[in-house]
């Protein structure tokens, strides 16, 4: 069990320096080919994916910290966060998703690329703050 | 007595959001222009009324039994279900977001390609919950 854990905790670390290098690449070539009409959009983006990033490796540092001192990387309580935070995401990203279908019909057009990131991002983003609200309260 | 009542009326507006939401399928299946996305709407509808009528008649059959509504091991199965439904609607999203760059999927506008992303996850939703309700376990 110990063994699985300390794989998974690896394969997270990967995940997480492979999606900062993604960033950075997409980041340093979309600023190369110089997109000027969409850079504002480009820096929110990398900012909100940043976030999602920490997030996620603050995640993992806890998970390492809990298999250095002994313990299982997550519990019945860090379990149950994780449910309810997925829930919360889950219905949140629905609702973005109704939300970018009537921004694109009502105030101003949007490409789909744009929807989908609003959806992933903005999902995430409702994950980690509703994990470490969850985490912070005692679940 | 009070148990039986507030199940009754949650019995209720499950099948009225569920008629509801397969009439707002049928309506978009009638007025999409792509004739696999109207399949799409017609059978998610047909998914939806199945499973809406198989869950009201055998939730009422064990409230009349005086058994809750939903007890523990329910409520953490769905929401392992929302869970798994979400990290697969991400996937579900990016995937149509792929496929409409590359043109496998050419859709009207953003709005319909959302909401076609809508009626996914929802379906998304139903399988894992029928998959994590068939295994009955929590691991």
């Amino acid at each position: 069990m110990k063994e699985k854990d300390k794989i998974r905790t690896v394969i997270g670390m990967i995940l997480i320096a492979t999606t900062v290098a993604g960033i950075g690449a997409w980041g340093y070539f979309a600023q190369k080919a110089g997109r000027n009409s969409q850079d504002n959009i480009m820096v929110l983006s990398i900012f909100l994916s940043m976030i999602i990033v920490v997030g996620a490796a603050i995640m993992i540092l806890r998970q390492r910290g809990n298999l250095k001192a002994g313990l299982p990387i997550e519990d019945e309580m860090s379990r149950t966060i994780g449910y309810k935070c997925g829930s919360i995401s889950y219905i949140a990203s629905i609702w973005i998703a109704c939300g970018a279908m009537t921004i694109n019909n009502t105030y101003m057009e949007i490409t789909l690329t744009e929807a989908v990131a609003a959806i992933v991002l903005g999902s995430g983003l409702i994950y980690f703050a509703s994990y470490f609200y969850f985490s912070s309260r005692g679940g | 007595m009070k148990n039986i009542k507030n199940g009754k009326i949650a019995l209720i507006m499950i099948m009225a959001v569920s008629l509801l939401t397969v009439l707002v399928l049928i309506t978009f299946s009638k007025t999409a222009s792509q004739k696999s996305i109207s399949k799409i709407a017609i059978i998610a509808a047909i998914i939806i009324l199945i499973s809406s009528l198989r869950f009201v008649f055998e939730r009422y059959s064990e409230l009349k039994k005086g058994y809750p509504l939903f007890d523990e091991l329910e409520k953490e199965v769905f929401n392992k279900s929302l869970i798994i439904a979400y990290i697969t609607s991400i996937w579900w999203l990016l995937a149509i977001g792929w496929m409409s760059s590359l043109e496998i999927i050419i859709f009207r506008d953003p709005s319909q390609a959302t909401g076609m992303g809508i009626i996914g996850m929802v379906m998304i939703l139903g399988v894992s919950y029928l998959n994590q309700s068939r295994k009955g376990v929590l691991k």
